[in-house]
């Protein structure tokens, strides 16, 4: 039986920054991004948490808003630190998968 | 009603956090909402988030005035819970008695219980005895003593604060600020006639008890009615005092703009009375634990048990203190770190300007 613990690996933080490098956009979209990506629900409460900590640390930033719907996008250094971040899960995937296609050959 | 519960859970976010926000937070809770997702499930994830923005700060502006605020209501969180939980503490510990199973010490007289060894008040015709105690019972006697000292020191600690929370008051910019100095002077007034009237009530008390043939005690000399009513009045002031402080406290907290010296007094008083809250509560645990282990020994011939009046509260006393130390560390925590923010940008100066 799988692990539930696993799920819970899936790093908010990346989550939201990989749903924004497709363009700008609002939390609902973020939200329904991340869902059809991962199957992942978030919660309203969990995103802003993300999304306030990304805005203070200069990865993402708030764009004008001509309705209640604030748009958010990455900046450079959201940029930066996600393909840094994304490089060493690949990295480690990568690893990962070797590994269990050899115990698996043996 | 279900709706109401979303926004009772976007009203518990901090003020600023609603400002920059609260209207984006609002339409996209509309849009998960008409998508049928369950108010219940949006409501706690508001509600987890809103206590994490409380209690972090994060994303919040950095101006003197919201960091200010801040720190005044970290240092509340910080010393609050010790006054919520100390008196009740104090009833459970403060009074022990001493039981010994053998002939040699009576049952339910009050001893000398403490430190350096154990007087148990016999008959006056034995004079003082030191008898053994079970090693449940020194442990009792050691933390209630511990928790005895920290008590004392936390509440000097304490005084010196609000005594710095008050010259605060007398020079912030607060309208009615000499009344509401005046006002603060109450619980130092009240403590004083405490004292006094306990004074009052020894000297009223009885000075003597005398056995009679049928094995009962009765009192010898003082006034014992009017020490009774001293004793009650004292009760009823101590828990106005106690109240009235509290109530002051967080009112100052809320509403007085306390110069930059009193804030920085005041972050140290927190983080004192923290550590020391945190201290008691080892003290008070380790009391509990003894209480239990005492309750579950057998009784050897000639040692001497404590019992404690209310000890059966212990457990939510124990469970309540625990919530109190948690809020005190993180209300310290925050005071630091407020503090911190404040004092290596100087923004008290760029208020000034």
């Amino acid at each position: 039986m799988p692990s539930k613990r696993l799920g819970r690996t899936q790093d908010p933080t990346i989550l939201v920054l990989t749903s924004l490098t497709g363009g700008p956009k609002h939390g609902y979209a973020i939200i329904k991004d991340i869902e059809s990506m991962t199957g992942t629900l978030f919660g309203p409460g969990t995103l802003y948490g993300v999304l306030v900590r990304l805005e203070e640390e200069g990865l993402v930033e708030a764009l004008a808003s001509t309705d209640r719907r604030r748009p958010y996008r990455i900046t450079g250094q959201g940029a930066a630190v996600l393909t840094e971040r994304l490089q060493t899960s690949m990295k480690v995937a990568a690893i990962g998968l070797r590994q269990l296609g050899a115990m698996g050959s043996t | 009603m279900r709706r109401s519960r979303v926004e009772i859970a976007l009203r518990c976010y901090p003020h600023w956090w609603t400002e920059r926000y609260g209207e984006e937070m609002r339409a996209t809770v509309g849009d998960l909402a008409s998508e049928g997702r369950s108010d219940t499930m949006i409501a706690l994830s508001l509600l987890r988030d809103a206590v994490r923005s409380r209690v972090r700060g994060r994303g919040m502006p950095q101006n003197y005035g919201l960091l200010a605020a801040r720190t005044r209501m970290s240092i509340t969180a910080a010393t609050i819970p010790w006054l919520v939980v100390a008196p009740f503490v104090t009833v459970i510990t403060g009074q022990v008695f001493l039981h010994s199973n053998t002939s040699g010490a009576r049952s339910g007289v009050s001893y000398y219980f403490s430190f350096f060894g154990t007087g148990v008040l016999g008959t006056s015709a034995h004079g003082y005895r030191h008898p053994p105690l079970s090693p449940a019972t020194q442990v009792l006697g050691v933390s209630s003593q511990m928790l005895s000292w920290l008590t004392l020191i936390t509440f000097l600690v304490l005084a010196s604060g609000w005594s710095a929370c008050r010259d605060g008051v007398k020079h912030s910019t607060t309208p009615k600020r000499r009344r509401l100095a005046s006002t603060s002077r109450a619980p130092f007034i009240i403590v004083l006639l405490i004292i006094v009237m306990k004074i009052i009530q020894s000297d009223l008390s009885p000075h003597d008890f005398r056995e009679t043939k049928n094995g009962q005690s009765i009192a010898i000399g003082g006034h014992p009615a009017a020490a009774a009513l001293l004793g009650d009045a004292t009760w009823t002031l101590a828990i106005v005092g106690w109240i009235l402080a509290i109530a002051l406290a967080i009112w100052i907290a809320r509403k007085v703009d306390l110069p930059p010296l009193a804030l920085r007094f005041g972050r140290s008083v927190s983080v004192v009375t923290a550590s020391l809250t945190l201290l008691s509560f080892f003290a008070f645990a380790t009391w509990c634990m003894a209480l239990v282990a005492q309750g579950q020994q057998l009784p050897d011939v000639g040692t001497v048990t404590a019992s404690y009046p209310h000890d059966a509260l212990w457990f939510p006393v124990a469970l309540a203190f625990a919530i109190a130390v948690t809020v005190s560390v993180l209300g310290a925590t925050n005071a630091k770190r407020s503090w911190r923010t404040i004092s290596s940008q100087r923004l008290w100066s760029s208020q000034t300007n």
